[in-house]
């Protein structure tokens, strides 16, 4: 993966190109050795390039080849890679480029704007509503209902923060104090500045093989054991923010293919989407890695930690390393694949992990993308 | 690897301009009207929803989240492909074959009579700091190309205008094609110039429509006792991104799709097929195409004149109209309705195989080849 900054100098193809480039010498194999590619981008408003996948096609190897890109909104990072997996199970190729990519910092006076634009044109447009408006319902929402504390949820940005120290490509990693998170900048309460995850630039990549190629290339290689994704319904005003039910749809897709019945006992560690402190606590849940209400107390005990019981989040997350959208989802795949080879380094978790399991999340409430991969 | 095969097809408009739905209820009565035709209920039966589309023909960032209500995909495995739908199709063929479901719905439409500047929308295509700088739009770049095919491969303009013509003319025939008309040479190559050689008759006409190609495994097929058009082969490709860099005589991306799809349906060449709807975003590109799937110039010429293979005969996009993302879905069904023998007055006779070839449009080098056969 490239470094994930605010205004990356590179063009999208070239953080394409990066990427892709770093995937293969990580797998020993030349860009011959690429039978398709699939490209995760998302929204075209950020470049301002209509077809943005033809766009950064030759930087991500796609040029001669079956290249496509595949989006589920902000779930789009963990999706390429599981659009990479269907190339290769379904016999049609014996490998797969997975590549996720988001160049943010094109659109002026800020990405944010970008934003506006994935509203219902009649309902919801004409309220000038944005995301964190919508984001900021959707936490008091979970704090209503579990009676979670402010303080609770800013551990989540303390600890993610704290563990993205370690990682060479973070965008903003900080010691920071729960205090400092509650004095931070209100952006639409009670979302606050250090509740939020930045707006970034980067790519990362992941080769996915066919189990005789991989048998040529490596002794160790890890395995995708589930997939799963699920969209719900447009209506965000519909149901009850409280609880994400696509993600817990999305995940029982994913742990029923990896035989999964108790995937707190049978998962080892989780990198799980986090643009919001909140939404970590509301993605553990929903990948039932937690009872309901039940994630913020786990927090507060150190189980999520990089070394406790139940590492969520050891790369340090979107809140810590970055979050160029498509890209952040692919990010933590890979981490999945640093953490299960045992080459994270010094972000590497105290306990044995066979298992992990990675989630992105997007659209207006309503992705849930999940994998599952195991040594 | 498992046999794909398409249970079922919906489609609703065909239109210059649709006013009476939006664009939601376009997706709706296609897939009402495709799920019926499978004898389907998409809530129990189907297990993963495909959307081809782009962000910037729809004025919708992340255009997928408005998708899933429509086609009775909310809360089910859904994703878009910003592609042609023949490519949401292989992705379809993939998800069989992985076990990811038994039976897929591929949704793609056009509904780009909402878009009041289109031009505006495909510039911003093309790449910002080499092309959009100099002034120039799709058809500036397909003037150029086609002077460089013509002066190439020696076919002329009455060659070109003659497919235009039976195109048009093929239309007049197609309930489905909006833009049947009866020209003559004359008034063909006379046509208000465009960027030339390209003129008003080289280029096809924006339509509105909604296509729901629904795709089920072979297993399935048997067991549901459904009948099936057959996918025997399905590829894509993309050549070069960069208009500067590809080919005028060749479509390398047309030519590597093509050779793939054949070599999994096991066919010889173009003649294999009774029917072929081909790409013909612009007038030339039909001929660029055949050449490129292995066609001589003599062989181009002989199809174009109506011997061998049906060439295009709903109209193709010059008579039926153009729709974006959704073309790629219209050739498809008319090789799906003419391989069931219900393609109406254009009906070939004993239609047994057809091929339908798509092309993005530029400025890009991305098509896709899908080789279908009558259910047996």
């Amino acid at each position: 993966m490239t470094k994930f900054r605010r205004r990356m100098l590179e063009t999208g193809r070239e953080l394409a190109f990066e990427a892709g480039r770093m995937a293969l010498d990580s797998a020993g194999m030349e860009i011959k050795d690429v039978e398709s590619v699939v490209m995760g981008t998302a929204p075209d408003a950020f470049d301002g390039v209509h077809m943005k996948g033809e766009y950064l096609m030759d930087g991500a190897g796609g040029t001669n080849r079956p290249y496509s890109r595949v989006y589920v909104g902000g779930g789009t990072g963990v999706f390429v890679p599981v659009s990479a997996w269907w190339h290769v199970a379904s016999g049609m190729f014996d490998t797969c480029l997975a590549i996720g990519e988001e160049k943010m910092s094109p659109l002026h006076p800020h990405p944010q704007y970008a934003f506006w634009s994935i509203f219902d044109h009649t309902l919801e447009r004409p309220l000038g509503v944005t995301l964190l408006w919508i984001f900021s319902l959707e936490m008091r929402r979970y704090m209503a209902v579990h009676h979670v504390k402010e303080e609770d949820i800013a551990l989540v940005s303390v600890k993610n923060k704290g563990n993205a120290m370690d990682h060479p490509c973070a965008q903003i990693p900080q010691r920071i104090t729960v205090e400092d998170v509650m004095k931070s900048e209100p952006i639409c309460l009670p979302v606050k500045r250090l509740d939020v995850s930045p707006t970034s630039d980067g790519a990362a990549a992941l080769m996915l093989v066919s189990e005789d190629v991989a048998r040529k290339y490596t002794d160790d290689p890890v395995w995708v054991d589930g997939v799963g994704w699920n969209v719900d319904s447009q209506y965000w005003t519909n149901r009850d923010l409280y609880y994400p039910r696509y993600v817990e749809q999305a995940a029982r897709m994913a742990y029923k293919m990896a035989k999964v019945e108790n995937p707190r006992k049978q998962i080892d560690f989780a990198e799980v989407y986090d643009p919001f402190d909140y939404k970590e606590l509301h993605h553990m849940e929903g990948l039932l890695l937690a009872g309901k209400g039940e994630a913020p107390k786990l927090t507060r005990e150190g189980v999520t930690q990089r070394d406790g019981d139940f590492p969520v989040n050891p790369s340090g997350g979107l809140l810590g390393v970055g979050n160029p959208i498509a890209a952040a989802g692919t990010m933590k795949v890979c981490e999945l694949f640093w953490q299960l080879r045992g080459e994270a380094g010094k972000r590497q978790v105290k306990k044995e992990v066979n298992r992990g399991v990675a989630q992105a999340w997007g659209d207006l409430l309503q992705v849930g993308t999940v994998i599952v991969l195991k040594r | 690897m498992e046999r794909v095969g398409i249970v079922g097809v919906g489609f609703e408009g065909f239109r210059p301009a649709i006013t009476d739905i939006s664009t939601r209820e376009l997706m709706f009565q296609a897939a009402s009207r495709a799920y019926s035709d499978a004898g389907i209920d998409p809530r129990k039966d189907v297990g993963s929803f495909i959307c081809c589309t782009e962000d910037l023909w729809e004025g919708w960032s992340i255009a997928d989240e408005m998708v899933p209500d429509q086609v009775g995909g909310a809360r089910r495995p859904l994703f878009t492909v910003a592609g042609d739908g023949i490519i949401g199709i292989g992705h379809a063929a993939m998800h069989i074959r992985s076990g990811v479901a038994d039976v897929v719905a591929v949704e793609a439409h056009s509904k780009v009579a909402d878009v009041l500047d289109k031009t505006a929308v495909e510039n911003m295509a093309l790449d910002p700091a080499y092309l959009r700088v100099q002034g120039v739009n799709a058809d500036v770049l397909a003037g150029l190309e086609m002077n460089a095919f013509m002066a190439r491969t020696g076919i002329g303009r009455d060659e070109i205008s003659l497919a235009v013509q039976a195109e048009k003319r093929s239309a007049l025939r197609n309930g489905r094609a909006s833009y049947g008309a009866k020209l003559s040479i004359k008034e063909i190559n006379g046509a208000e110039p465009i960027s030339t050689p390209l003129r008003r008759h080289d280029k096809p006409e924006y339509v509105e429509g909604g296509i729901v190609i629904v795709l089920a495994a072979e297993k399935w097929i048997k067991k549901n006792k459904r009948e099936a058009v057959y996918v025997d082969g399905i590829a894509w490709r993309s050549s070069t991104p960069w208009f500067e860099g590809g080919g005028t005589d060749v479509a390398g991306y047309a030519r590597e799709s093509f050779s793939a799809a054949l070599k999994q349906s096991g066919k010889k060449g173009l003649a294999s097929f009774d029917v072929l709807e081909v790409d013909d975003t612009y007038s030339y590109k039909l001929f660029q195409h055949l050449m490129s799937m292995g066609a001589t110039k003599a062989q181009t010429l002989r199809f174009v004149e109506g011997e061998g293979p049906a060439l295009n005969p709903s109209g193709g996009s010059l008579g039926a109209g153009y729709m974006i993302e959704a073309m790629g879905s219209y050739r498809a069904l008319e090789c799906v309705l003419q391989l069931r023998g219900t393609a109406g007055p254009n009906q070939v006779k004993g239609a047994k195989n057809a091929l339908a070839l798509s092309w993005r449009g530029n400025p890009t080098g991305t098509g896709a080849a899908l080789a279908l056969s009558a259910g047996a």
